[in-house]
This record gives C-alpha cells, sequence and structure tokens, in this order.
C-alpha cells in the first residue's frame, strides 16, 4: 500500500466506508500481528493483543486527524504498542473482549490449537530469536519497544520517534543507552554460561 | 556495531499468519456499530417499539411555527435566555472575558506554555481537510472561445471560495493528478487537449505529501501544498529560537507551502511566487484576491517560533506579535497561524495565536472561525480511556480578517463536538454551531443529544436550543439565513427545521421521520432541500427478547419539501444499489455538482449489488459499477437518471475490477451542454444529456 492509498482509505474508512476500513485492516494486520508476536512469542496472545487493537483503531479513527502516513502508521504502532504492555502488565489477566453486539463473530475458537501449535513450532524453528528474546525481555517494557522497533520492525529514527510519541534525539539517545545496558548483560550471561 | 547490534540486525526474524483469524477478526470488525455511526451496520436499537412504526415515513411537527414581531437585537445587551424560554441549563464553561492579548516576551511566552499546559497533549480528533469538486455557478465567459455557462467548485458560502483539486473557468480545466496540474484547453471540447503541466516539486526527503489542492484567480493559479521534511537544529536556526529554552536540538517540521504560478500564457505557466510556513496545512479560503491558509504548529517537541518564507525571505514571528486568550489552559497549545496572501503582488500578512488544534474551520467573508473540540476521555498516550465520563466540548476561535487585516478576535465555548464546516454558519453577525454531546459509560455510548448555539461576536452565547434527538446523532447540517436543518440519526432519519429568527430563541419548527439518513444536505431553492446518504431498513428481531436491528441498504437520495416548515415533507426519493454503494459527496460536498438552472445532479459512486439469489439480509453488494450517475433533477418529477459515465475499460467493467484509484472518478464539471468527469489519470467529455463521448484525455 502506498501512502496515497493509506491516505485515501483512511480518508474513505472514517467517512463510513467499511471497505476502505478493511484495506486499512489487510494491511496493517500482517505489519502489527508480526509485530506483536515478536514480542510476546505465543500465538493465543497475539490474537487477543491484536483484536484488542483493531477495536481501539477503529474506535479511535473517528478522533484521528491525518496529517500524514507517517504519524498514521506511528498511530496504529503505537495502539499496538500500548496494548502489548497492558499484557506486560496483566499477563494472564489479559484479555480480548469482544464487542457485546460482536460476540458472535468470535464464538468459534477451535483454531486455537492450531495456533498453538503453529506457534511453538515457529519458535522452535528460530532458537536465536528466543535467545535473543529473553534478552531483551529482561528490559523495561518501553525499552524493549524501542529495540524491536529500531531492530524488527526496521524502523527509522523518526518513525520511532512517532511511534512512541518523542522527539527523535532522546530516542536516539536511549538506544544507544539501551544497546549498552544489552552489550553488558549479554556479555555477563556469556561469562556466566563459561563458568 | 557491537556484537549485540550485529546479533539485533541479523537474527531471523518469526513471522505471525493465522488466516482463519484474519478473517474472523475482520468480518467483526467490518460489522461493528462502533465502526462508524454513520453508517449505523447493524446497531443495537435502544427503543424497539416505536421503531417499526418509523420505517414508513411520518411527518411529526413539534413546535408550531409562531413568527412574532422582530426585535432589533443588540450584541452589548446580551441576555441569556428570556422569559419566554429560559436558558437551558448548561451554560457552563464558557470562557469568563475575551481575554485576548499578546506576550510581551519570549519569556511570557514560555511561562505560559510551561504553566498552562495540561499533561494531556490530547491528540484531538475530527477530521482534516480534503478536497473537493465541483457545484454550479454562472460564468460571465471570458470571451473568445468559452463557454457561457460552466460550474465552480460547490462551496459553502457565497464569495468564500474552497481550495479542490480541479478548477474550471469556463475555457480551461486545471486539475491535480498525482504530483502534477495539467492544464488543458477544455472548450470546445471536441478539440480539448492539455496545454502544459506543472510538476510540482518534490520534497527533500521524498516524504509523503497530501495531495495538492488548487484556486484560480484570474491569470493566476495557485497551488497549495506541504513538505514534512525540513531539519532545524536549535543553533543553527537561532533567530527562532533565541531566548527559548524549550527550543529543541532538532526538530522536524512540516510546512505549508503556497505557489503562485502566472499562467497568463496557459501554455506556459511560471512560478511566480514560493510562499512557505512552518505548521501544518489545515485549511485555506479564497475571499476577493486574498487567500487566507490556516497552519498549525504543535509545541510537543518545544519552542520553536513560527515562520513564514516568502521567495526566500525568512520573517520570523516575535513573541509580541503573538496572541494567546488568558483563559484558555486546558487546550493543544499549538502555534495557529493565519496568513493572508495577497494574490495580486504575492505579499503577506499573518496573526500567529496559541489557539490550540485547529479542527474544522467556517469561513465567512468576514471571519474565519476555528474549533478544537476536546475529547476528555483521550488519554495522555492519545488512545480512548476506558470508563471516563465524557466532557465534550468545543473552543472555538473567530479570527477576523478583511484584505490583508487578520486579527485573533475572540474564543468561545459550547459542549459536545462538530461534524464538520456544515455544522458552522455566520448569518447577521452571530455565529450558529451545531453539536453533538456524546457520554460513555466504559466503551458503550451512554447518552447522546444534539443541540444548537448562537453566539455573538465575542462568541458568547446569546441562545441555544439543546437536548435534541436523544440517542442519536448529527449526520448532516445546513443553516440557510433564518432556519436551521439538521439530519439526526439513529435508525430513522429526523430532518428537523429549526427557526433561527430571534437568536435568543432558536426551536424547532417542524420534523420528518424517514428510513435512513443523509450525509449531506445541498440548498434547491428556499423551500426545498436535496439529501444524500444512506438507506436503511429496520428489522424486527424474530429472536424473542432480542432488539431491533437496524440493516444497511443502498445510497438514498431525496428532494425535501420544507413549504411548511411544521410539515416537512419528503418529495421524491431514489434508492442507488445495494448495501456497499457509495460515494465520496457524502463526506465532500466538492464532489457534488448540481445546477438547478437545467436540473443537472452528478455525483460520482462506486455501485454494489447484492448478486441475484442471495438471500441473507446481512450479505455485501458486490462492486459492480464507479463512474458518474447523471441525473436531471425537478420538482415535479423527481430523479430521472439520465445515464452514466466511467473511466474504467470495457473489459474492467465486465470483470468488475474497479480498484484502481487512479481511474476512479472524483469531480465533474460542465460548460454548457458538455459535461467533463477526471479521475487522477483520465478527463473525459460527454454530450449532456445523451452522455454521449466526446472526447477521451490523460492528465
Amino acid at each position: 500500500m502506498t501512502n496515497s492509498e493509506i491516505k485515501e482509505s483512511f480518508l474513505v474508512a472514517k467517512s463510513g466506508d467499511e471497505e476502505a476500513f478493511g484495506r486499512i485492516y489487510d494491511y496493517y494486520y500482517d505489519k502489527l500481528s508480526a509485530y506483536v508476536y515478536r514480542r510476546v512469542l505465543d500465538g493465543e496472545n497475539t490474537q487477543d493483543i491484536i483484536s484488542n487493537t483493531f477495536f481501539k483503531a477503529l474506535k479511535g479513527l473517528k478522533r484521528f486527524k491525518w496529517q500524514g502516513a507517517s504519524q498514521f502508521n506511528g498511530w496504529m504502532y503505537r495502539i499496538a504498542t500500548n496494548e502489548v504492555n497492558a499484557y506486560f502488565r496483566k499477563k494472564s489477566h489479559y484479555h480480548f473482549s469482544a464487542p457485546e453486539d460482536l460476540e458472535q463473530y468470535f464464538f468459534d475458537n477451535s483454531s486455537t490449537d492450531d495456533v498453538q501449535d503453529d506457534a511453538s513450532r515457529k519458535i522452535d524453528l528460530q532458537k536465536d530469536f528466543v535467545e535473543i528474546s529473553q534478552v531483551i525481555q529482561e528490559l523495561k517494557p518501553k525499552e524493549q519497544t524501542l529495540i524491536h522497533l529500531r531492530f524488527f520492525e526496521d524502523m527509522s529514527m523518526r518513525e520511532i520517534a512517532e511511534t512512541v510519541n518523542k522527539n527523535e534525539n532522546s530516542v536516539r539517545v536511549s538506544l544507544h543507552r539501551i544497546l549498552k545496558k544489552l552489550k553488558l548483560r549479554s556479555g555477563a550471561k556469556q561469562l556466566n554460561q563459561l563458568n | 556495531m557491537n556484537d549485540i547490534e550485529k546479533k539485533l540486525s541479523e537474527v531471523e526474524k518469526p513471522e505471525f499468519s493465522n488466516n482463519k483469524h484474519k478473517h474472523q477478526l475482520r468480518r467483526a470488525l467490518l460489522s461493528s456499530s462502533q465502526f462508524e455511526k454513520k453508517k449505523s451496520i447493524w446497531p443495537k436499537v435502544a427503543f424497539s417499539l416505536s421503531a417499526a412504526t418509523a420505517v414508513a415515513a411520518i411527518v411529526l411537527a413539534v413546535v408550531v411555527y409562531a413568527p412574532g414581531p422582530e426585535t432589533s437585537f443588540s450584541p452589548d445587551f446580551v441576555q441569556l435566555g428570556d422569559s419566554d424560554n429560559p436558558m437551558p441549563q448548561g451554560n457552563e464553561g464558557l470562557l469568563a472575558d475575551g481575554g485576548i492579548r499578546k506576550f510581551r516576551s519570549d519569556q511570557e511566552l514560555q511561562e505560559f506554555i510551561a504553566k498552562n499546559k495540561i499533561k494531556k497533549e490530547g491528540e484531538s480528533p475530527e477530521y482534516s481537510m480534503e478536497t473537493g469538486s465541483s457545484s454550479i455557478a454562472r460564468g460571465e465567459g471570458l470571451g473568445g472561445g468559452s463557454s457561457t455557462d460552466y460550474s465552480t467548485t460547490n462551496v459553502q458560502v457565497e464569495g468564500v471560495d474552497e481550495a479542490d483539486v480541479v478548477k474550471n473557468d469556463g475555457q480551461y480545466i486545471y486539475a491535480v493528478s498525482n504530483d502534477k496540474v495539467s492544464i488543458l484547453e477544455a472548450y470546445p471540447a471536441k478539440e480539448m487537449k492539455k496545454l502544459s503541466e506543472i510538476v510540482i516539486p518534490a520534497d527533500e526527503e521524498n516524504n509523503y505529501r497530501p495531495e495538492a489542492q488548487l484556486y484560480l484567480n484570474d491569470n493566476n493559479l495557485i497551488i497549495i501544498t506541504s513538505e514534512y521534511s525540513k531539519v532545524l537544529s536549535g543553533n543553527e536556526d537561532s533567530s527562532r529560537c533565541d531566548l527559548i529554552d524549550m527550543c529543541p536540538q532538532t526538530y522536524y517540521e512540516e510546512e505549508a507551502i503556497v505557489y503562485i504560478y502566472d499562467i497568463s500564457d496557459r501554455s506556459n505557466p511560471k512560478m511566480r511566487d514560493k510562499i512557505s510556513s512552518s505548521g501544518y496545512y489545515v485549511n485555506s479560503r479564497m475571499v476577493g484576491d486574498y487567500v487566507y491558509i490556516v497552519t498549525n504548529q504543535a509545541l510537543s517537541h518545544g519552542i520553536i517560533l513560527p515562520s513564514i518564507e516568502n521567495n526566500g525571505q525568512e520573517e520570523v514571528v516575535r513573541s509580541q506579535d503573538i496572541a494567546y486568550n488568558s483563559d484558555v489552559k486546558d487546550n493543544n497549545f499549538r502555534f495557529t497561524s493565519v496568513i493572508a496572501i495577497d494574490i495580486v503582488d504575492g505579499e503577506t500578512t499573518q496573526q500567529v495565536s496559541l489557539a490550540g488544534d485547529s479542527q474544522e474551520i467556517y469561513v465567512s467573508t468576514g471571519n474565519i472561525y476555528t474549533t478544537q473540540t476536546n475529547y476528555a476521555y483521550l488519554n495522555e498516550n492519545k488512545v480512548l480511556a476506558e470508563a471516563e465520563e465524557s466532557q465534550e466540548k468545543t473552543i472555538i476561535n473567530r479570527i477576523s480578517i478583511d484584505k490583508d487585516k487578520v486579527e485573533y478576535a475572540a474564543t468561545g465555548e459550547v459542549r459536545g463536538w462538530l461534524l464538520n464546516q456544515f455544522s458552522m454558519d455566520e448569518y447577521d453577525k452571530k455565529f450558529r454551531i451545531a453539536t453533538t454531546v456524546e457520554e460513555f459509560n466504559g466503551n458503550e455510548l451512554s447518552y447522546s443529544d444534539n443541540n444548537v448555539y448562537i453566539l455573538d461576536e465575542n462568541l458568547e452565547r446569546v441562545g441555544a436550543l439543546e437536548g435534541l434527538a436523544q440517542g442519536e446523532r448529527i449526520y448532516s447540517v445546513r443553516f440557510m439565513g433564518e432556519r436551521g436543518y439538521i439530519v439526526t440519526y439513529k435508525e430513522v432519519d429526523p430532518l428537523f427545521v429549526i427557526d433561527l429568527k430571534n437568536p435568543k430563541n432558536p426551536y424547532v419548527l417542524g420534523q420528518l421521520k424517514i428510513p435512513g439518513y443523509s450525509d449531506y444536505l445541498h440548498p434547491y431553492d428556499e423551500n426545498h432541500l436535496i439529501g444524500i446518504g444512506k438507506d436503511t431498513e429496520v428489522v424486527t428481531s424474530n429472536i424473542e427478547g432480542e432488539e431491533n436491528i437496524v440493516l444497511p441498504k443502498g445510497m438514498k437520495m431525496a428532494i425535501f419539501d420544507v413549504s411548511d416548515v411544521t410539515k416537512p415533507k419528503e418529495l421524491h426519493k431514489v434508492v442507488i444499489g445495494d448495501v456497499g454503494t457509495s460515494s465520496e459527496a457524502l463526506y465532500d460536498h466538492k464532489a457534488f455538482l448540481f445546477n438547478k438552472k437545467n436540473g443537472l445532479l452528478v455525483l460520482p459512486i462506486s455501485l454494489a449489488e447484492i448478486p441475484e439469489g442471495v438471500e441473507d439480509d446481512r450479505s455485501y453488494g458486490e462492486n459492480v459499477f464507479q463512474g458518474v450517475f447523471v441525473y436531471r433533477v425537478d420538482l415535479n418529477k423527481g430523479f430521472d437518471l439520465k445515464g452514466r459515465v466511467t473511466h474504467y475499460s470495457a473489459e474492467q467493467v465486465e470483470q468488475a475490477e474497479f480498484h484502481n484509484y487512479t481511474q476512479t472518478i472524483r469531480r465533474s464539471l460542465y460548460m454548457d451542454d458538455v459535461l467533463y468527469t477526471l479521475s487522477q489519470e483520465f478527463i473525459k467529455a460527454n454530450q449532456l444529456w445523451s452522455l454521449k463521448e466526446i472526447k477521451a484525455d490523460k492528465l
């Protein structure tokens, strides 16, 4: 999706066209679910977080003032990030609750098992990622966010700044500091393993 | 790069795929009643019994029209309410006084912001401005080979032009197509040809930029665009940061850019002026030979003084020239700049104020009104907070304009949020605004009503009509002199006719309840309105205890007869397509083309139809056409469909391939008896009324 397509879809969706929202959804579902999955490494929770994320985005749509595609992108990621943070805070208490009138769409949960299988299989395949995630997950959630956006979502400093609502310079400084911290920790970890 | 950075960069990332969930969630989202109240896809319906009867059009007269002798009204002697109609309660929060002053120093500016900034840099809502299209006006003709009658942009206020992606002067058509503007000699149509194109200079970083918009003033073409690229450094750009501690080190800034092209030779347009203003482009208008640009500059990164650059000459606005209202605390603290550009000589003047976000603007020939709705339930992460009571209110700023004089004049406040520019109006020195107040209990909308406020020049309340249509919200508004028309909706569409003759005492003259709703109201004449919107059907659930459901249907167009204001009538109606049908004209009045003289009404439409044999009343139509529907409208016969025009090829139509935005018709206009339609890629000329194609060209 190009930026002008995103803008067009956004404006049309805001005016009340569900198909246009569908286009935004299709595009961001893949991006955001990958992002969330990498952060929580669990298929089922990813589903809950993503569902909440999109319902919040839908709700906020009317109130969102278009100022450019990068700001919109930042906004979408910010909602997902807030949900991830809420999940880290609440853990087992974190749930997706469908709006009452839409529960019917979520009755069918037969997919859950597939997802778990799917998820564990994938993680098996990517031990390196699990390993590095363990190191990352020792950071504060806000620090984790910066690392993920920078290295796994491949965002520029400016895009990160849009997403976390900070200025670019402070993002740069924070990242530098976090990397230093990670380096120390992974060094210590390797040392432990040697011992 | 250290080890950890290398690892982070090179590790193989897992992807997530679960198509089943993706589809399940998609279906739920697109069926959500929250999705947009505008379209009301199967919302839960609170009141059930009356609904079924209301499906049939019924006419209710709420208050009988009883005009009294009009007494002259002096704004110096404001009385809130009168004995016949005491002010409704809730006159809260009007700002105590005019309170507008200027900062005495940079330091005062800093201190004011630091002190009054509420830690809720709430991004607030409502729409950005989009581009529009053509409606009707009669031209004098340019002599030579020009038409005698042609359309111009469908604007809200006579004498106040609105920027659009297309402009028409009866001989030439100026059209934005991606990153260029094409100038075509379009009359006579069979010799239509492109004379030149202006490539809008790319911004430095090739960032996304909003689509350019145009004004036409004689031999000047004004192109408005924006750039999001400039990097400022606190040190290098000291003139904008002098003495200000809150100045950021580096800062990405969006700028509004205005180009003025001399087009006396249409084949060879020459750039005459380039004017840029700090802050992002909010909206603009043209009154006479002046274009007024409104920009907003956020202060979330620090304070950097606004500036204007006119052909390379930068002028920094001093703190001492920035106006503010000392009473305003709960605010976004943005610099709002209103820049007057004299098109003839390219000179600029501006007024910068600390007037918050400008979401919707309304412009009369003498005033610009900017509005900022504060949605109480946006938390500091700019995400909807749960379970907070709503205290939505809208702050209104009035900036007076008179040629190159621009002055921040007043601030006021009303309850609720407004839908769009048509929710506002100025008449006889009074400002009228229609709003919806909503209260939420958690995520559930627990209460709503609708209001009309009438404010004086100081934006203090003169009169109000509150509590209209509880449980519903406003879908469209049109103020026409001493009357206002409001469409609210939940499951049936009441059209309210409101008497505004006495600004102290607005009241409901009559109302009409019909299925569906109108998103846009266009005056036909003083006693008739055209409404375009969506048709709906209320179905009683066959499951006991379950509430009624509202099923969306196709698009709907109607003519309302308000000659008897106590009994508005739906005179004619037509339903276009099935659920899923939509039109850009529903949310952008510039896509609506209407000429009363010959009854021409043209709408761009994406037509959806439910295939035959599908019984499920909740299924959505399939896209079967995109293009314009051309109607002939008159009060006796209603809407007579003369034909359709598309920019998609016969093959694409056959295969129902309507996904290519660049071929989607967005605007239409006419010169004499020729209809022109424009997509991003093409322009087509068709004969009225046969719609025989005369010529098609690439833009």
